[in-house]
């Protein structure tokens, strides 16, 4: 229980300390994990180079469904514990026979926490209806940030009370929620209306296919430069103090403090709060992160994608 | 004898491909999927491109068995198809292949059994060609790196 939590977290750190040594030299933190959904097998290893290319570690499925069953979420009451969330984004084509691009974000974006009365143990839990009535008791929902909370079984207030500071525990410490992660839309087809519905929906992006090596790397750069993976946010700090020599590649080659790994300190005071919303990244498209200058040698857009596809499509 | 080999094989090259650009043939994302192309992966453009040739045949093939069969009417399944063909071969660069593949697909929403048919013959026209062209070119870049090697026989 409660043991099995902290257990877990030791072997965790342990790991990353193996890694830490084999590797000295290149960076032993958090590798950004893509999940790529594409139904189109020449896309898909597209997409895949496009993204190893800039440093990111790959996954790829043919199917919205696959993706489901890959997160752990396919099932109609399926929980998956915090720690297995594997991936950092998810990256999906919108035409796809099946679940669509944008079911697939629907999905995503509908899931919820839940707590169970075992501490330390934190479960996502797919539910589409605020507040449900069943034999076994109620279920109270409880909000805390972008976390909705729901508490299984529900018969004494003290439990509320018990379950917030449990939340609160969760929530400081360096874990992805489900539903925040960022999910992408890629699509041939420019269709205004579309990509609001997506946006609408909470994508975090519109890529107009075929994608180019300049949007991945914008991507990149935009979401994962900014501190906004808390876990993280000190390794990236350290990585960008030393490094300014990189210019077309956007990974620093050499990290000269591999003891930026520091697991169990507090979230750098110094750090942003991670922005909540959808079009936050848009504004601090060139100039945030000099150190990563990844688009040195491309000419960096003034305006944010979506406003240059509304562009692009008034002149069609 | 061998350097002007090299030379000669890169003008080719780049002749080959002005001219692909220019009849329309290829478009900016071939030169994307180049961009991919590196010493950690250094066959990535002709790996694509033969994974599309793959695709794409069986593509045709669905599609004129589609259209051969008399009591054919599943325009909707001859969509699905050229939607497939179209993404891929907008994700190659290829962009002939693909207007020709855009002006089969207004032909089958229009239910038109012998626009489709002609529209496919079109099609199958311009992935020859567009396959014979680009075989040329990973031709002479074999040729070219082999020439290549033997001038510099150490690289690195």
């Amino acid at each position: 229980m409660a043991r099995n939590g902290m257990f877990s977290r030791r072997r965790r750190a342990e790991k990353v300390e193996e890694y830490d040594e084999l590797l000295p030299l290149t960076e032993a933190t958090h590798e950004v994990h893509v999940l790529a959904v594409d139904d189109s097998l020449v896309d898909r290893i597209v997409i895949e180079r496009l993204l190893k290319i800039t440093s990111c570690k790959v996954t790829t499925v043919d199917s919205g469904m696959r993706a489901l069953k890959y997160l752990g979420l396919d099932e109609e009451e399926s929980s998956v514990t915090i720690d297995d969330l594997k991936v950092d984004l998810i990256i999906t084509d919108y035409c796809m026979p099946g679940m669509t691009g944008y079911d697939l974000l629907k999905k995503i974006k509908s899931l919820v926490v839940r707590l169970f009365p075992d501490p330390g143990k934190v479960v996502v839990m797919r539910s589409l209806v605020p507040a449900v009535e069943t034999a076994s008791g109620k279920i109270a929902g409880v909000r805390l940030g972008t976390i909705d909370l729901w508490v299984w079984p529900f018969s004494d207030p003290g439990q509320v009370v018990v379950m917030r500071s449990l939340v609160q525990a969760v929530e400081t410490t360096s874990c992805r929620n489900a539903r925040e992660v960022p999910v992408v839309i890629m699509s041939s087809e420019n269709v205004l209306a579309r990509i609001d519905r997506c946006l609408e929906e909470g994508a975090e992006d519109f890529l107009l296919k075929p994608v180019k090596l300049a949007d991945v790397k914008r991507l990149k750069s935009c979401m994962f430069n900014e501190d906004r993976f808390r876990g993280e946010e000190k390794g990236m700090n350290k990585r960008k103090l030393p490094e300014s020599s990189s210019d077309d590649s956007s990974t620093p080659t050499l990290s000269p403090s591999p003891s930026s790994l520091d697991l169990s300190s507090t979230p750098s005071p110094s750090s942003t709060s991670s922005p909540s919303s959808p079009k936050a990244f848009s504004s601090s498209l060139s100039t945030d992160s000099p150190t990563h200058s990844t688009d040195s040698s491309m000419p960096s857009s003034p305006t944010s994608p979506t406003r240059r596809l509304k562009m692009i499509s008034q002149d069609l | 004898m061998l350097g002007l080999g090299v030379e000669r094989l890169r003008g080719d090259m780049n002749r080959l491909l002005a001219l692909l650009f220019h009849q329309g043939v290829l478009d900016e994302q071939f030169l994307q999927l180049q961009q991919l192309q590196d010493e950690s992966s250094p066959n990535f453009v002709s790996e694509v491109v033969n994974i599309y040739f793959q695709e794409s045949e069986k593509l045709l093939r669905n599609l004129r068995s589609l259209l051969m069969d008399r009591e054919f009417s599943d325009y909707k399944k001859m969509g699905v198809h050229l939607n497939q063909f179209i993404g891929s071969s907008s994700s190659i660069g290829a962009k002939r292949v693909r207007n020709v593949c855009v002006a089969f697909r207004v032909a089958s929403e229009q239910n038109n059994r012998l626009g489709c048919l002609r529209a496919l013959e079109l099609l199958e026209h311009e992935y020859c060609y567009l396959k014979n062209k680009l075989h040329e070119l990973f031709q002479i870049e074999q040729q070219r790196l082999l020439a290549a090697a033997v001038r510099y026989p150490v690289q690195h």
